[in-house]
């Protein structure tokens, strides 16, 4: 099993510090989902793990050998991203046939009938200009480049970005096809966190730099709950658990709960527990840290 | 197959700047008078072509740094792969304006082949190291960097038409033979690896 691990990652752009010394494992054969507020550091985290971004401090490695400047590791990884179709990037100027053309030039395991099929299916015109493309479009070309690379670890950011919800379900269903076909590492970024949490294995929930929880989705949602009812109710239910994002209206309490192994919401006491979405826990987690 | 992808590039503005030439040419042949000789337009073509050859790959190489560059880096190239792909996009690009300014400068002006070929190699690499110069600052930079692209290209421009002046003010042509190269090699040297250090440091957006 390849391992990808991050130790003590730390960026800083000028005074401002992205990532603060951020430590991940990523094992292969599971799609990971990577959430996290605006600017929490997702895309610098992708980009420093695939040798887009020089570090400020920490290493990156794979398989025990370092990824920054090692073609024989960057072999194995493909961070597709959201493409920066401006004036100065130059981009625009490209035609879709020639920009995969490129990709298939560096990509080492490029699967050009996969690609080609692909853009039949997205029904994207080879000889339209980047410029040219809407913003689905641009993310059908990065999924198109994500899936064709057939990188072992494949970074998608922002992948369903402007699509709609047709072409947001066909990405689903290839992702989990080339992930039963291959098993390859996916790790997507995404805000759209309930469409992808049924393809996620794993969420990395990232804060300010610093990952905030690591776990396989179905234990963390089978221990999250919402707890509600009269304060005095709620703060006697969960005395001494694990709380988070509290919100009070009135007499009225609630709170989120991140269960630990063996605990449970005391049964004594009269209070409403509900189960509680990804989406709803990282909002009440990222809301708590704020 | 990667790295004809930057011989390619090179190969591709080469004929870009050799096209232009060559439209040049034929419309001064189809618009000039009966006086002048075939000698005539070849010399004419050939300071047309020597200026091409001096600002184009400048501003190719400015292109390159903001198109090719973090696109290649984008799919997981090396960044020191990019720098060698760089040299050999710029071999590439001079290779044919280079033959075609000798073939030019031998057919118009008479000058020795020898002599024409050191200048328009030392002119190549002056301006070819001075336009990586001039890329490598805007990714190194980012934005506002126009001014100081400016001014580098003003520096360059005076301290090479200083380095030809002074010696034919002073009837010292034949000195150019040995300055010139060794200008041109000194200035793209030090400017790639200006360029080592900034793609080195490059940070795809």
């Amino acid at each position: 099993m390849s391992v990808l691990k991050c130790e003590k990652l730390v960026k800083t752009y000028g005074q401002h510090r992205v990532l603060q010394g951020l430590d991940l494992t990523l094992e292969s054969g599971k799609i990971y989902g990577l959430i996290g507020r605006n600017g929490a550091g997702k895309t610098t985290l992708l980009s420093m793990m695939s040798n887009q971004n020089p570090l400020t401090g920490g290493t990156v490695t794979l398989d025990g050998e370092p990824v920054w400047e090692n073609p024989k590791a960057l072999h194995r990884i493909c961070f597709a991203r959201e493409l920066n179709i401006s004036a100065e990037s130059g981009l625009s100027k490209y035609t879709v046939k020639r920009y995969l053309q490129t990709a298939a030039t560096f990509l080492p395991h490029w699967d050009r009938e996969m690609a080609d099929r692909l853009i039949r299916d997205f029904d994207l015109d080879p000889k339209k200009k980047l410029g040219k493309l809407s913003k689905g479009m641009l993310s059908m070309l990065t999924i198109t480049v994500a899936l064709a690379s057939k990188a072992e670890f494949t970074f998608l950011d922002e992948p369903v970005a402007g699509l709609d919800v047709v072409a947001r379900e066909q990405f689903y269903k290839l992702l989990l096809d080339e992930y039963t076909d291959t098993g390859r590492t996916f790790v997507i970024s995404t805000h759209i966190i309930e469409e992808a949490a049924d393809v996620m294995e794993e969420v990395i929930i990232l804060n300010r730099g610093k990952i905030l929880l690591m776990e396989n989705i179905q234990a963390l949602t089978s221990r999250a709950c919402h707890v509600t009812g009269l304060a005095e109710e709620v703060d006697r239910a969960v005395g001494g658990l694990d709380c988070h994002g509290t919100e009070v209206l009135g007499r009225s309490k609630a709170v989120t709960v991140l269960l630990r192994e063996g605990e449970a919401v005391s049964k004594n006491c009269d209070v409403t527990v509900q189960p509680l979405s990804l989406q709803k826990l990282f909002v009440a987690l990222c809301q708590e840290e704020a | 197959m990667r790295r004809f992808h930057w011989i390619k590039e090179g190969l591709v503005q080469a004929a870009v700047i050799l096209s232009a030439a060559a439209v040049y040419t034929l419309f001064l042949f189809m618009t000039g008078d009966s006086t002048k000789s075939l000698h005539d337009y070849f010399e004419m073509a050939t300071i047309y072509l020597v200026g091409m050859a001096v600002i184009m790959p400048a501003i190719f190489n400015i292109y390159t740094y903001t198109q090719t560059v973090p696109l290649t880096l984008s799919f997981g190239v090396t960044r020191k792969e990019v720098w060698l792909g760089l040299q050999l996009y710029r071999i590439a690009m001079l290779l044919p304006v280079m033959g075609a300014n000798v073939l030019l400068f031998v057919l118009g002006s008479r000058v020795d082949i020898l002599v024409s070929l050191v200048l328009t190699l030392a002119g190549g690499l002056y301006f070819s190291g001075i336009g990586g110069f001039s890329g490598a600052l805007t990714v190194k930079l980012g934005r506002g960097t126009l001014l100081m692209i400016a001014l580098v290209w003003i520096v360059s421009l005076a301290l090479a038409a200083v380095l030809v002046v002074i010696p034919v003010v002073n009837k010292k042509v034949d000195i150019l033979i040995y300055i010139l190269p060794l200008v041109g090699t000194l200035v793209y040297t030090l400017c790639t690896c200006f360029e080592k250090k900034a793609i080195k440091a490059l940070c795809v957006k």
